[in-house]
């Protein structure tokens, strides 16, 4: 865009070891090294002069990190449950009278990209992952926002699998407004499959384009009909079988809250989950005991000898 | 500007223009009455950034925001600027309130960040709420027509985008140059955009591309009552007049 080029210094390709001063609270950032890059911004992590470890969004547009900022507030205002990361510090950056940036802070988390997270998880893990989202999604939903901009890049999980947080909070939009931000491969909209407005199906059906992204590992393109397309990408991987009719309802807005698609999902990972535990606990031959093999052969002896005399 | 509707005017082109006044000196003009000028330029495979300089400067006269891309990211790109065009006129607005609430060289992005914070939200509020008039003007010459199905589906995801707020819409679609005259009008003031497929008309192959003269047309298909009013309002200052 114009603006960026016309700048001496981007946002967008600071170097680590540099520093931002922020002008309002003269608190010191220094860039270790860079997150990632949003529609609005750039994302990197940085230590502050107390040596803490954050992640701080800086932009060109101070309307747009204004409005994270207000949202990030709104949200630790809700008690309970951890909706998105923390808000630290907000501030400006202003280098001379014409460069100026804000910027704030949150909460850093660690982990890989959804991604790169499930690669070679079973889809089990995949959906078990997604019902976790779901729990969060349903108390963000009943503090009276969406999610907006779900993606992969969007979403990090922790790397034991155990744990997913939601990292950008530039999308989340307050209930019945139009979505703020989105990417199209997620949108509902894009399908041709349902309005922009933030509404809880919404953000179900960007869930379910993220389980989609996870299973096939890229996003692919909206052909002549959007609808028949999706059902066949359902359809197209066996391991899928079990979660097709949840994923549909997803897709055609049919779900009236994330906890209801939750408790479907977890009807079916969590018997497969006993099964596979109980799979555990018959013994394989590789692995018993000596001791239990002694005493297979003892009893095979003894019942070939009773067999043999009797 | 006419309280609660934003007017904006936005051109889709791949080229220069090369017939009739100068498109930059008909935007500011069209500014100065209150309607914002968005420009898209659309390039070819391989074509750098320097071809449409044009481009920018239509919009920085006209106030509003301009954007190359190719046409893979047109659906995304109509949708941005019009939004962010959008922000930037409503942001003009309030800054314009708080200069002379506080001082003249206050502004939204000059105040401390939690002042900030509650000004950014009523700005929010303001997109969300204010009607909203659009005259999307289409270059249709011959070096368009592989664009044009593109265009289109821009054009209906941008409805989807602005329909979802909570003020009304009022779309208009123009194409450059017509048949016989500068515009052609291929649809109407409507609230939605669909069914665009029959839309737009047969390409002319006149290798004419009368951007300024089409920007005039389209400024006058706005509400000329409006119009009216507003000159009338500013005869102590330059008069509207279009003719150089």
């Amino acid at each position: 865009m114009k603006r960026q080029k016309s700048h001496s210094i981007s946002v967008y390709n600071l170097t680590p070891g540099t520093q931002i001063v922020g002008y309002w609270h003269q608190q010191t950032f220094t860039i270790i090294k860079p997150l990632g890059v949003g529609t609005v911004g750039a994302v990197y992590l940085v230590k502050r002069q107390d040596q803490a470890l954050l992640a701080l969004k800086i932009s060109d547009n101070s309307l747009s990190i204004t409005s994270e900022i207000n949202v990030l507030k709104k949200l630790s205002k809700v008690r309970g449950n951890r909706l998105g990361p923390c808000l630290y510090d907000r501030d400006d950056w202003r280098i001379n009278s014409i460069n100026c940036y804000s910027f704030y802070t949150m909460s850093y988390i660690k982990g890989r990209s959804f991604n790169e997270a499930v690669r070679n998880a079973s889809v089990n893990v995949l959906f078990t992952l997604i019902s976790q989202l779901l729990d969060q999604v349903e108390h963000l939903h009943k503090a009276g926002f969406v999610l907006g901009d779900v993606k992969v890049e969007n979403v990090m999980v922790s790397d034991d699998l155990k744990n997913i947080s939601f990292v950008d909070v530039g999308g989340i939009t307050m209930m019945g407004r139009s979505i703020k931000e989105y990417t199209e491969f997620y949108d509902r909209g894009y399908w041709q499959m349902g309005t922009r407005y933030a509404e809880v199906s919404y953000d179900l059906f960007s869930i379910a384009m993220l389980a989609l992204h996870g299973i096939y590992q890229k996003p692919f393109k909206r052909q002549e009909k959007p609808s028949a397309q999706l059902s066949k990408k359902m359809n197209q991987n066996p391991a899928l079988k079990p979660y097709r009719t949840c994923m549909e309802k997803a897709l055609h807005g049919r779900y009236t809250s994330a906890k209801k698609m939750k408790e479907d999902l977890n009807l079916i990972t969590a018997p497969s989950r006993k099964r596979t535990r109980s799979n555990t606990h018959v013994p394989s031959i590789a692995h018993t005991s000596i001791g239990e093999l002694i005493i297979l052969a003892v009893g095979s002896v003894v019942l070939f000898i009773v067999a043999t005399f009797y | 500007m006419n309280k609660g509707t934003l007017k904006q005017i936005l051109l889709i082109t791949d080229g220069c223009s090369n017939k009739g006044e100068d498109p930059s000196v008909v935007s500011q003009k069209i500014h100065k009455q209150g309607i914002v000028v968005n420009v898209i330029g659309i390039l070819s495979e391989g074509e750098g950034s320097d071809s449409l300089l044009e481009i920018e400067e239509i919009a920085t006269s006209g106030g509003g925001v301009s954007q190359l891309v190719y046409p893979n990211q047109l659906l995304k790109t109509v949708q941005t600027v019009t939004k962010q065009a959008m922000n930037q006129t409503l942001k003009g607005v309030v800054n314009q309130e708080l200069k002379q609430l506080l001082s003249k060289d206050q502004s939204i992005d000059t105040l401390p960040p939690d002042q900030r914070g509650e000004v950014i939200e009523v700005v929010e509020e303001l997109a969300e709420t204010t009607q909203m008039e659009l005259i999307v003007l289409v270059d249709t010459s011959l070096s368009m027509q592989n664009k044009l199905e593109t265009v289109k589906e821009a054009l209906i995801d941008l409805s989807i985008t602005m329909n979802a707020r909570i003020g009304k819409n009022q779309f208009m679609i123009c194409a450059f140059p017509g048949a016989k005259t500068v515009t052609e009008k291929v649809m109407d003031w409507k609230s939605e955009l669909k069914d665009l497929h029959a839309v737009f008309p047969k390409l002319t192959s006149r290798g004419v591309t009368p951007t300024g003269p089409a920007l005039k047309e389209a400024f006058y298909q706005f509400s000329q009552t409006d119009l009216m009013r507003s000159f009338e309002g500013e005869t102590t200052e330059e008069p509207f007049d279009f003719s150089l």
